[in-house]
């Protein structure tokens, strides 16, 4: 696994229920997340495809090759494989919430 | 407009140079968004298209002359004064409202708004921030050491790659258990909090992703 400032990039096997929302094509790109606070952006660029699941959850597998970039972060270069995207959380006494920034 | 010279402090400088690294990126709505228009989309920060200065009070304020560079980052140092246009608050010069007075200079938080104008805040009010990234630059704005001394936290686990986990009392409240990481990228400190039965750093940090610590194996992080 990954991590990419508040993101975690993990490695699975198989694919949950999902449906597609963005087909493979080359020099594919797209936000994972962006900061509400720094508008900084997750983005995955290369060669993959995109899915999601009915939580929101996103999944993606890159077909050849691909990369994570951010402003702030340094690139990471992902093997073709089958990955989730995990955002960082905290606790609250009223629940767990995802990290922003 | 008229223009008047002040002596500028350390402080006010500091504060500077701390909103030109940090605060003109902040991103947050449209009222934050004419402050920041004229900081360009590609990432920098263009001081010659956004003038900003310090008044009397130690509050932002911006020149009104068009293309002005006299408050460029290196003008107070040079100079120890700073061109000002009176008044209390941050203006748009070139954007959707020239000439607008913004209520206030940027309301992305009270609580930074607060430090920035040298308001004293609790490390309850800082830890209690929702945005883990104002909490961040508010924190850097007291002090890591400040803040630290003022929330007198207990060491639960110090870890060389996993940081450090805190436990904070407070009266009347659940205990605040915080993993204090250091961003490798950015070198940048955050405080986040975990549950109260964390017992490690790894086992927070693992948790903070949803995992457990035995299957928290990084191939890469940055």
């Amino acid at each position: 696994m990954y991590r990419h400032g508040d993101l975690l990039i993990k490695n699975i096997t198989e694919f949950p229920n999902t449906r597609l929302v963005k087909s493979w094509v080359e020099n594919n790109e797209v936000i994972l997340l962006r900061g509400e606070a720094t508008g900084h952006a997750h983005k995955l660029k290369g060669d993959f495809t995109l899915f999601r699941d009915k939580d929101n959850t996103h999944y993606f597998e890159v077909h050849t090759k691909a990369y994570l970039s951010h402003e702030e972060h340094k690139r990471i270069d992902l093997p073709a494989g089958k990955y989730t995207m995990i955002r960082q959380r905290e606790y609250t006494p009223k629940g767990i919430e995802y990290v922003r920034d | 407009m008229s223009e008047i010279k002040l002596p500028i402090t350390n402080a006010t400088i500091r504060k500077l140079k701390y909103i030109s690294k940090n605060i003109s990126k902040l991103n947050v709505g449209n009222k934050n968004e004419l402050w920041l228009a004229t900081s360009g989309s590609g990432g920098g920060y263009d001081w010659s298209q956004f003038d900003v200065g310090i008044n009397t009070k130690g509050e932002f304020t911006t020149c009104s002359q068009s293309g002005c560079s006299c408050n460029s980052p290196e003008a107070p140092i040079a100079n120890d004064t700073l061109p000002l246009k009176p008044g209390l608050e941050i203006i748009d010069d070139s954007y959707d409202n020239p000439g607008t007075w913004l209520p206030e200079l940027i309301k992305v938080s009270d609580t930074l708004y607060d430090v920035l104008k040298g308001k004293k805040v609790s490390a309850e009010t800082v830890i209690n921030l929702p945005n883990a990234e104002i909490r961040r630059a508010v924190i850097e704005i007291i002090g890591m050491e400040k803040f630290i001394k003022d929330a007198k936290p207990d060491v639960l686990d110090d870890n060389e790659i996993h940081g450090s986990l805190l436990k904070v009392k407070l009266e009347g409240d659940e205990d605040l258990t915080l993993l204090h990481v250091k961003d490798p990228s950015t070198t940048r400190e955050y405080f986040l909090r975990v549950p109260p039965n964390m017992k490690t750093s790894a086992q927070a940090r693992a948790w903070t992703f949803g995992i457990e610590e035995k299957d928290f194996n990084l191939i890469k992080e940055t």
